[in-house]
């Protein structure tokens, strides 16, 4: 121990007291700190890790994709709206008349023919819908746009040059079932839930390129409240088309669901839906 | 040697404690699921296992009970039913019987078991019934149940609808089940037409009134707590006070059991149709002359407000569209002919809904979701068939091609998936049941002749 007397004032003798007493502890307890904070996080971590992502109806994680065999036989709703030429139906008969068609907004200015189109790097992304009037901008593009610079060619539709995912597989993407508590014990909720909503949805509407490439994948987020309506409908996951994100909204639109069950506790429940034209016919 | 500041040390001591607080608040989450499409769309598979009788007295009750409950999932369109011969032998009667393994078994492949038990004494029959999800053992019950009431065959019935009913609600994601709902109609099997009420399978058939006049055209109301239908009752002119029995619109109240009064007008006044929300009675009447479309309020007070002025071609059969309460369609000889022609529910914007043929064109009935429209149709080479039609698109489709009779007067369930319809294709005219795209055709009456059917909305 060191006895001389430390004279606050001078600044070497104060810090060679101070490092020499209280350095090691100092450095002990950040260590135990650490360690402390390290340990709770790994503990945690491994608690919620396995049971999180259980599987629905007890099948630990494994999903199957079953191929839908075209339109469900025996199943009697009533007739779908598609309409195929008939020699009977007259569609110039129709009660309700068409919008009249807007005039023509001014086309963008095409690219530049000597400015290079920079190569995408990653898989194909989808194919764009065919240009439709009323998808085109409101205003043009700025006239003072660098083309060729990478940036990507100026589109009229909502088709983003980006692709949806960083994976360099096809974009066809497994739709995970999960959701811890309530998909254990509730399944046949989720299951009704989800023939519902796939009953529901008219892919007659979807651009006919789309749906062709069988690629397409709109995640749409919602809650269900105690009484089974439907609120805080968002799309989570663009397709990339805006004909397809559409038909996924509709097919929440006017939707009531079954009750929550009595047994739950909460008062509702958040879904996350996949709409996946991969896995239809 | 270094000395470590004390300020950065609080710095990473509060950044510690931020995480370690951080941590456990992500790990709460509000309750959640994720599923998508394209895992299939198979129907899925619900076996309902015999009801096992407690004792030797319930054994009748209990092959009704289960009948029943099979006949409601088989009709409802919704589910497979298993078929009760692939069944695994064991008796289930109670949730520790019920061996998975068994009824998800290749030949079975059961994804739901409905099950149970009853117990009878003179007073009262107790029925215990369970739903289980057999591919998830770990949480296997959906509904679980005590249906307790007299031991009647009627209540047996009663009880076995309730439970057929909990089935397909819960199951179905929120579709509505047909199981409890009566049908009205008109029938002159006592030697005059009057109007009477069955089970949607056409079991307890039983009369309502008995007028021994004319009765025609029932109607249920919205809460399905009233029947308004056309009687002939005497009208008294209030000026000349000469009484003559003309046409009027009746109101039969299902909970007091008997006719309650509805006002009387001159002339002929029949085809009552209610607004969606059950404050307003639509209804044709020549009050004025020629037959229009009247509304009025149903409690009776205020008087009719006449909405169309057809001429010589008259309108009649006036039906609301339920989801919107806005169209009504109705059918009117204006052209020469009857077609079926649309308005705004205060008369205006009247349209004509062209056929591409000639013909009769009668009886319209919008479907429980305003979408599709349900009418008879006499076309120049055959009889009256049943046709829907989508109004937006004017496509249509013949329901009863080979039937060979007249099929008329189609009125929809309230699930949107079946019709009940008059048709004379046995030789008299009787009621009729089916899916709304023409198959499983039931006959539901065979004793004299039966009519004007019209399903309840609950």
């Amino acid at each position: 121990m060191n006895t001389a007397v430390a004279n606050p004032l001078d600044p070497v003798a104060a810090a060679a007291l101070d490092e020499f007493r209280l350095r090691k502890f100092l450095i002990y307890s950040l260590i135990l700190h650490g360690l402390l904070v390290v340990s709770i996080a790994a503990s945690i971590y491994i608690k919620f890790q396995g049971d999180r992502w259980g599987g629905v109806g007890g099948t630990d994680g494994a999903v199957t994709k079953v191929n839908l065999v075209g339109p469900p036989p025996g199943i009697p709703l009533p007739p779908r709206p598609s309409v195929p030429d008939s020699a009977v139906a007259d569609p110039s008969l129709s009660l309700f008349r068409e919008q009249p068609i807007p005039k023509p907004l001014p086309q963008p200015e095409p690219p530049k023919p000597a400015a290079k189109i920079a190569p995408f790097k990653y898989e194909k992304p989808l194919p764009p819908t065919h240009r439709s009037k009323r998808d085109q901008p409101k205003t043009p593009p700025p006239d003072n746009i660098v083309p060729g610079k990478g940036a990507p060619p100026q589109m009229p539709t909502n088709y983003s040059a980006q692709p949806p995912g960083s994976g360099s597989g096809p974009i066809v993407v497994q739709p995970g079932q999960g959701g811890g508590d309530f998909a254990l014990k509730y399944a046949w909720y989720v299951e009704a839930v989800r023939r519902r909503i796939s009953q529901n949805w008219i892919q007659g509407s979807i651009d006919p390129a789309v749906r062709a490439a069988r690629q397409a994948h709109t995640v749409m987020t919602f809650t269900i409240n105690r009484d089974g309506s439907v609120s805080n409908v968002q799309l989570a996951q663009s397709s990339g088309n805006l004909s397809m994100d559409n038909s996924a909204r509709r097919a929440l639109e006017g939707i009531q669901f079954g009750p929550l069950p009595n047994d739950f506790n909460g008062s509702r429940v958040q879904v996350t839906f996949d709409f996946d034209l991969a896995l239809t016919h | 040697m270094v000395l470590l500041n004390f300020r950065l040390y609080r710095c990473l001591l509060a950044v510690a404690a931020l995480i370690l607080l951080a941590i456990p608040a992500r790990a709460q989450r509000e309750p959640w699921f994720r599923t998508g499409t394209g895992l299939g769309l198979e129907k899925f598979r619900v076996a309902m296992a015999d009801l096992g009788p407690r004792a030797e007295n319930a054994r009748t009750h209990a092959t009704q009970f289960t009948q029943v409950v099979r006949d409601d999932l088989a009709f409802s369109g919704v589910l497979d039913l298993v078929s009760p011969s692939f069944y695994p032998t064991q008796t289930l009667t109670q949730p520790p019987d019920l061996n998975y393994s068994a009824w998800t078994a290749p030949d079975v492949k059961a994804n739901y078991v409905a099950f149970g038990n009853i117990t009878e004494s003179a007073s009262e029959a107790a029925i215990q019934a369970w739903l289980y999800d057999v591919s998830n053992p770990s949480n296997p019950q959906v509904i679980g149940k005590i249906y307790r009431g007299a031991p009647t065959d009627a209540q047996i019935r009663k009880m076995a609808h309730l439970f057929a009913d909990e089935i397909i609600n819960k199951l179905s994601g929120g579709v509505p089940s047909v199981a409890s709902t009566q049908i009205a109609f008109i029938s002159s099997r006592t030697g005059s037409k009057e109007v009477w009420v069955m089970d949607y399978d056409g079991a307890n058939q039983r009369p309502l009134t008995s007028l021994h006049t004319i009765s025609l055209t029932p109607r249920w109301s919205p809460d399905a707590s009233r029947i308004a239908f056309t009687c002939y009752q005497p009208y008294t002119a209030p000026k000349t006070h000469t009484s003559i029995s003309t046409a009027q619109i009746c109101m039969y109240s299902m909970d007091a059991g008997k006719i309650i009064s509805f006002p009387h007008f001159p002339g002929t006044n029949s085809a009552p149709a209610w607004s969606p929300d059950g404050s307003q009675i639509m209804f044709s009447s020549s009050m004025q002359g020629t037959p229009d479309l009247y509304v009025m309020p149903v409690n009776g007070n205020g008087k009719p407000t006449r909405l169309t002025y057809s001429g010589v071609g008259g309108a009649t059969s006036p039906t609301w569209n339920p989801k919107t309460g806005q169209t009504v369609v109705f059918v009117s000889d204006r052209g020469g002919i009857p077609k079926l022609y649309s308005m705004s529910a205060d008369g205006t914007n009247v349209n004509l809904l062209d056929l591409p043929d000639k013909g009769y064109v009668i009886d319209p009935a919008w479907s429980p979701n305003g979408q599709i429209l349900a009418f008879s149709w006499r076309r120049p080479d055959g009889n009256y068939d049943i046709y829907v039609m989508e109004p937006s698109s004017l496509q249509i489709i013949n329901l009863t091609p080979d039937a060979g009779a007249r099929n008329e007067r189609p009125s929809w369930a309230p699930d949107g998936r079946h019709l009940v319809f008059e048709s004379t294709r046995t030789g008299d005219r009787q009621i009729w049941t089916m899916l709304a795209d023409g198959t499983q055709a039931r006959q539901l009456t065979t004793t004299g002749h039966n009519e004007s059917p019209n399903w309840s909305p609950r």
